[in-house]
């Protein structure tokens, strides 16, 4: 479905990306880990085409991704969530979520100004708004100004608003970052759930382990900008280079 | 011909005035991305003080010149600690209010004290021509205040690169977060860039009334202010020397525009500054000197 | 729920209370404006005239441009004067010089103030903050003397001004209210008087009803965009536009099209402005009006529609009031000339960011008369319970000073749990 090829990406001297190259298959969940620094959001932002690679080439379904502007991304189908949150405080949290839809609603300019049809349009993406946040259990959440929520609770609004989306790929950056055991738990039975039975394919940024290894049908590894293994949870868990890279050796 | 030198040589002394109150402007900017509207008036009030001690006390010229600057300077380290660093340096709207509202009090202020009627500050160069060529002639002042915004330059560029306080400020211009990490005091430079801006406001404001061709009064700056942000614009907001380059270009032009295009009356010499700000906008925003910037996700 | 159900019922009936208060008050001023009467305070007589109060209304819509603009969008452009004053010079224009009816000028003169706005807003696409209020204020400033150039002067009357040729005849029964309304008890006899009015006087009251429903037609409109799809577009846009990007919002179309609304609600504020005074100079739009229609935008609250209202009647009735007042208990007489009503302005520019931040409408908020922050209806009163005081966000722009179109500019969201800075992991 996603195809990275040969994919280098440098700011100045930096390498941030290194002839980087690996598909995601069509349905389930393909995990993307590697120690800080190893470029995993930065390949999130060439997908999201924040960044432009110097080098190489990203296909969606077989569309160049890389000819397209920032905000098709999202038409072709490809949603992401930051890991840093890229939410808008001072709106609701179902206005945020809204948002997602923005590719899915059509009203202009000139038609809100005339009110003309917005209103059942309104009506629907709230409706779906508050059916997304109940399945992702934020509902009571609904009508607070993002502002006022904790960072843990954001996550699940990011979720939210790139479900809101309809994506069929969904770019997961860090999704456990700071929650507790029993979130992360819970949070992985989401991402499970969603990806099932909405037959999205998920693209997973992590360090929690225990859930790349729960979830994943297929693991990526990088280091410094390149790829080092790839496989299955299980082959690259006992592949030296992960290893030493990255899980570390035994004391 | 010799009518065309005479024109150059006027946008020489023109251009670089604005590329002084330019460089004021750079000063700020270059440390905070925020621009202090109120400079143009802040160097008015300046030239007045300049005017109050040496025609109104007979203070020695120079002397009164030495004092007023480093008055402006307590001024603009005062201004910025009392308004200006209570805000959120990433929160561009309020600093503009209060800098625009500086700019009326102060303009206001200096027409309540002193009336509408223009004063004249003694020529600060000697009167008359050091060169001439033909009929057009090279004054003494038009040498003497090239001569002054170069050394102001070169004097901002050592202390920049020399010394300890110039080593902050680059690092506050460069990275405001890392730079109070590793402990300066960024207000601190901050003000100090502030004082350093309205001293060299006030020494430009007075060399530009003391030509023995213009008077000081109250309306003098705001077009001074409209040019000298023009010339920073053209010459990179972030560079000082692209002020220099900015300033000189902007006056050369406003000189030969208004000397060669009929359809623009001297008066409205504002209308160049505006086309050169559209025309560095669109072709290129960072201007002729200055550094893109790019930040990371 | 049957709480919530009460205070929103009580939150409903005091606005609608208000509106009922304001409906009348547009019903009764008017006219008890228009024989100008002398308010006195402090021994200084200050003159009401039904003109300034057109040009209160009027203001509020060049503000609500602002409010657009700036506040909404996020963009710190101060080109709400220049726009006005291009609106006001073309619908004077297009009505003197062609045959056309003088809304349609107004109308044409709106659409031509969009289109510049959008080309003003194209290589706005590429600067910010200070620097964008820095280009935008040089392009308010040059408005007087570009009205001056020779090219155009013959149009626009160059430095003596241009004046406005045609009248609006008021319908008749504008000057027989006087004979209804002057009896109401109280203030009929003193303030209305029950004689018919000239048609002088019936033409400034029927300008006032007209400049009134096209503004209450405009801030609909506005409202309506940004309660919307749109509005929650360009809020996106301003607060992380990686973000809105990524949730496929075109963001430089957007931005563009936000001028654009901006340069075509000022234009509208323009062409009324000709209606109500029927003469322009140069002078009229430069800094100082830029500077007003800035103050008005804060006093309002820069994100408050309504605010706008209140920001039009500052800028309308400041300059009337600090020009005549002559005499203030223990200031000397000498000191209060001309220059001091643009002191006071630059005292008032100084201060509000600094005691009163979120402007009048902030205090509303405070005070519990609007309902706090977030563009839609919240449904739970009780959403903002656990906050006395919702913070006002100022307008966050970022220090980058340009950016390069491929990389990502910095943006700075003020949450706490938002803060781009906070967690430095890179993966």
């Amino acid at each position: 479905m996603l195809d990275v090829r040969h994919v280098s990406l440098h700011f100045g001297g930096v390498r941030a990306l290194s002839d980087l190259s690996f598909s995601v298959p069509e349905g389930g969940i393909c995990a993307l880990i590697g120690p800080n620094g190893a470029g995993k959001t930065t390949l999130f932002n060439v997908v999201s085409r924040v960044y432009t690679p110097t080098e190489g080439s990203v296909t969606f379904d077989g569309a160049d991704l890389l000819a397209r502007p920032r905000h098709q991304v999202m038409r072709m189908g490809i949603a992401r969530t930051f890991q840093n949150l890229a939410l808008w405080p001072t709106m609701t949290v179902r206005e945020n979520v809204m948002v997602g839809a923005h590719c899915r609603s059509r009203a202009t300019m000139l038609a809100s100004a005339l009110r003309l049809g917005t209103r059942t349009e309104e009506r629907r993406l709230r409706a779906e708004a508050d059916e997304v946040l109940e399945r992702l259990g934020i509902a009571e959440h609904a009508g607070h100004l993002a502002a006022d929520l904790p960072f843990g609770t954001l996550k699940r609004v990011e979720l939210a608003r790139a479900l809101m989306a309809r994506p069929r790929l969904l770019l997961l950056d860090e999704p456990a970052g700071g929650l507790t055991h029993s979130e992360v738990d819970a949070l992985a039975d989401l991402i499970q759930d969603v990806a099932e039975s909405d037959g999205l394919t998920v693209l997973l940024v992590e360090h929690h382990m225990g859930m790349i290894m729960r979830l994943s049908r297929q693991v990526v590894v990088l280091d410094s900008g390149t790829k080092i293994a790839e496989g299955t949870p299980a082959d690259v868990r006992r592949d030296e280079r992960v290893v030493a890279a990255y899980l570390g050796v035994a004391a | 011909m010799d009518l065309f030198i005479a024109r150059i040589f006027d946008g020489i002394a023109t251009g670089a005035l604005y590329a002084s109150v330019a460089l004021s402007l750079v000063l700020i900017y270059k440390a905070t991305a925020l621009i202090n509207f109120a400079q143009g008036e802040m160097a008015l009030c300046g030239a007045f003080t300049v005017y109050v001690l040496a025609v109104g006390h007979g203070v020695n010229l120079y002397v009164a010149l030495l004092v007023a600057m480093a008055l402006s300077a307590a001024g603009g380290a005062v201004l910025h600690r009392v308004l200006i660093q209570r805000f959120d340096p990433r929160d561009h709207l309020p600093i503009v209010l209060v800098t625009l509202g500086l700019l009326l009090a102060l303009n206001a202020l200096a027409a309540i004290v002193f009336g509408f009627e223009p004063r004249r500050i003694p020529s600060v160069f000697p009167r008359g021509n050091a060169v001439a060529f033909g009929s057009a002639s090279l004054r003494w002042y038009t040498l003497g205040v090239l001569a002054v915004s170069v050394l102001t330059l070169v004097g901002l560029t050592l202390l920049l690169r020399r010394t300890r306080i110039g080593l902050s400020f680059r690092a506050v211009a460069n990275t405001i977060d890392s730079a109070q990490l590793v402990g300066i005091r960024v207000n601190r430079v901050i003000g100090v860039s502030w004082a350093l801006a309205a001293a060299i406001g006030t020494l430009a404001a007075t060399l530009y009334v003391s030509d023995p061709l213009r008077q000081l009064d109250t309306g003098v700056m705001e077009r001074v202010l409209i040019f000298a942000a023009a010339a920073a614009v053209l010459g990179g907001l972030d560079s000082l020397w692209g002020s220099l380059a900015g300033g000189l270009t902007l006056g050369l032009t406003e000189s030969l525009v208004i000397g060669y295009v009929h359809w623009v009356p001297p008066e409205l010499g504002m209308v160049v500054a505006l086309l050169v700000l559209v025309l560095v906008l669109v072709w290129r925003p960072n201007g002729l000197f200055g550094a893109a910037s790019a930040a990371r996700v | 729920m049957a709480a919530t159900n009460i205070l929103r019922s009580r939150r409903t009936r005091r606005r609608a209370g208000w509106t009922a208060v304001l409906a009348l008050l547009a019903l009764i001023l008017p006219y008890m404006l228009v024989n100008s009467p002398q308010f006195a305070v402090f021994g200084n007589t200050i003159p009401l005239s039904i003109d300034v109060l057109s040009y209160a209304v009027v203001a509020g819509l060049a503000v609500l441009s602002l409010v657009v603009l700036v506040g909404h969008g996020g963009q710190l452009s101060l080109t709400a004067g220049f726009f006005m004053g291009v609106g006001a010079y073309l619908t004077m224009i297009l009505s003197n010089e062609t045959a056309l009816p003088f809304a349609l000028c107004v109308v044409a003169a709106a659409l031509v103030c969009g289109l510049l706005g959008i080309a003003v807003g194209l290589p706005a696409l590429r600067i910010e903050g200070a620097y964008l209020a820095l280009v935008t204020i040089t392009l308010a400033s040059v408005l007087p003397s570009l009205v001056r150039l020779p090219v155009i002067s013959g149009h626009t009357g160059g430095s003596n001004g241009l004046s406005l040729k045609y009248t609006p005849s008021a319908p008749d029964f504008i000057g027989q209210v006087p004979t209804w309304l002057g009896h109401l008890p109280g203030i009929g006899p003193s303030y209305i008087g029950t004689y018919a009015l000239g048609p002088a006087q019936a033409a400034s009251v029927w300008i006032f009803y007209l400049v009134l429903a096209a503004t209450l037609a405009v801030f609909w409109l506005v409202a309506g965009v940004v309660r919307g799809r749109t509005g929650r577009a360009v809020h996106a846009v301003r607060d992380h536009g990686i973000g809105a990007a990524a949730s496929g919002v075109h963001v430089a179309r957007l931005k563009v099209m936000v001028f654009g609304l901006s340069g075509l609600v000022a234009g509208v504020a323009g062409g009324l402005y000709a209606l109500v005074f029927r003469i322009v100079a140069p002078e009229t739009f430069g800094l100082t009006l830029a500077i007003y229609l800035l103050f008005g935008m804060i006093l309002g609250g820069h994100r408050a529609l309504g605010g706008a209202v209140a920001g039009g009647f500052a800028v309308a009735y400041l300059p009337v009031i600090t020009g005549q007042i002559k005499h203030i208990p223990a200031v000397p007489d000498r000191w209060l000339v001309g220059p001091t009503a643009s002191f006071l302005l630059g005292l008032l520019l100084i201060l509000f960011p600094l005691v009163l931040p979120g402007g009048v409408a902030g205090l509303g908020r405070r005070l519990g008369f609007l309902r706090p922050l977030g563009t839609g209806r919240t449904d739970a009163p009780a959403a903002s319970g656990g906050r006395a005081t919702p913070p006002e966000p100022g307008t966050a722009q970022t220090p980058a000073r340009t950016a390069e179109p491929d990389t990502a500019p910095t943006t700075s969201a003020r949450a706490n749990a938002m803060s781009p800075n906070r967690r430095e992991t890179r993966s």
